[in-house]
């Protein structure tokens, strides 16, 4: 079995190392995860789902502490879209209960396509990425709730970019939009057990105007109660298995621990592009394994 | 309460529950292997017996109530931010925090209810 004594240990070390990949890459572990238990161990995809949506909960609430303690998550924002993706991630996770094992599968693999050129094409959080009014300051503390509603209306924010010292603003546009992607986010999220950054940290920043690193860190805020909502679900059908998903998530937060300290020294493009092609080959396997199980 | 003071209370909150129920996974694993639990197929217990065998020292149930701690955790944070809203003046943000609870609770409802 996938969780006996003897090979505890191997998931273990398969939760490190997607925790160090999801910290390093900048995406959350369960594209990686859940094709390693489906493929590397034989794990029926509904409990890799499950394991995958616990295991993201785990490293959301860790990250997102230090985001908010750097104010560069958006309580407030990331709050109004979670009236969306919870709702999303209600009807995915109920959805998933009805879906065979083979439509999820292949419904994963072609959600890791665009998983795949997002990564190649590196949309990550950079320095001085576009997106908000930059002032000069030389603050010594995170920018004030008075910044905040100085920046662009109740829902803007502003955040102390580290990298330059400066204080950016932004404010929200196309609300409504941004609405509407984080419904697809947490629909994909409770079916598949994924966080969603992949379609919430391009839209927030490309369409609601937020800049990329304020758009990471709120997309990490929200996606613990996005993935808790459908957790439930998996967990009433017993589908959360208790030895399987303990160890899984104790190796991913270790992983996430170590990814982000490794992350400061690792220049991340050539690490991406070859991960992208990865994730390439793993969507035709996912695709190739639910054709064969149709 | 101020923003910054309520972002600590929110960070605390996770990091609360991301150490306790780390804690308690790394217990149930280990109690598991020590004593080679099987491990059943199924739906799971309901939460009282999960705690009277957990107390017991049962490895599973310290598991399943560790991985539940992690689970209500999220909702933890969005109470604590639906209250601090709340004293703070902020009540359509409150309002907000309330219906996403609402839809955490149906959630819960729908899957152990």
């Amino acid at each position: 079995m996938y969780t006996s004594p003897l090979n505890a240990p191997l998931v273990i070390a398969a939760g490190i190392v997607t925790g160090v990949f999801g910290a390093v890459l900048g995406t959350g572990g369960g594209v990686f995860l859940i094709p390693l238990l489906v493929l590397g161990f034989g794990v029926p995809m509904h409990y890799a789902v499950a394991t995958s949506i616990i295991s993201v909960i785990a490293t959301s609430s860790a990250v997102a502490s230090t985001n908010i303690e750097r104010g560069m998550a958006n309580m407030r924002l990331g709050m109004v879209l979670e009236v969306a993706t919870s709702l999303g991630a209600v009807a995915g996770g109920v959805s998933a209960g009805w879906l065979a094992a083979s439509v999820l599968e292949g419904f994963f693999g072609l959600v890791l396509l665009p998983t795949a050129w997002v990564m190649w094409h590196g949309k990550q959080a950079e320095p001085g990425a576009t997106g908000g009014v930059k002032r000069r300051t030389q603050p010594e503390v995170p920018p004030s709730a008075r910044d905040t509603r100085e920046a662009g209306g109740k829902l803007g924010g502003s955040y102390l970019d580290e990298s330059d010292g400066r204080v950016v603003c932004y404010g929200v546009r196309r609300l409504p939009a941004g609405l509407a992607i984080s419904f697809v986010a947490g629909s994909v999220s409770g079916l598949l057990g994924i966080g969603g950054g992949v379609f919430k940290v391009p839209a927030l920043h490309l369409l609601c105007g937020i800049p990329i690193k304020a758009s990471a860190a709120t997309s990490n805020f929200m996606i613990g109660v996005t993935a808790a909502a459908s957790a439930f679900l998996y967990y009433g059908r017993g589908e959360v298995r208790p030895v399987l998903t303990a160890a899984t998530v104790v190796g991913v937060v270790a992983g996430s621990a170590i990814g982000a300290a490794a992350n400061r020294r690792i220049h991340g493009r050539r690490v991406r592009k070859i991960f992208a092609l990865l994730l390439l080959a793993v969507a035709v396997q996912m695709l190739y394994r639910a054709w064969l199980e149709q | 309460m101020q923003e910054s003071q309520l972002g600590r209370c929110v960070r605390w909150t996770l990091l609360s529950g991301v150490a306790l129920s780390g804690a308690m996974l790394v217990l149930g694993l280990l109690i598991v292997f020590l004593n080679h639990q099987p491990r059943p197929e199924g739906p799971p217990p309901t939460l009282p017996v999960l705690m009277r065998t957990a107390v017991s020292g049962n490895g599973l149930s310290i598991l399943s109530l560790g991985l539940l701690v992690l689970m209500v955790t999220p909702l933890l944070r969005v109470s604590v931010l639906a209250a601090g809203w709340f004293v703070t003046g902020q009540r359509r943000f409150a309002l907000v925090a309330l219906i996403v609870l609402s839809l955490l609770a149906w959630s819960i409802v729908l899957g152990v209810g």
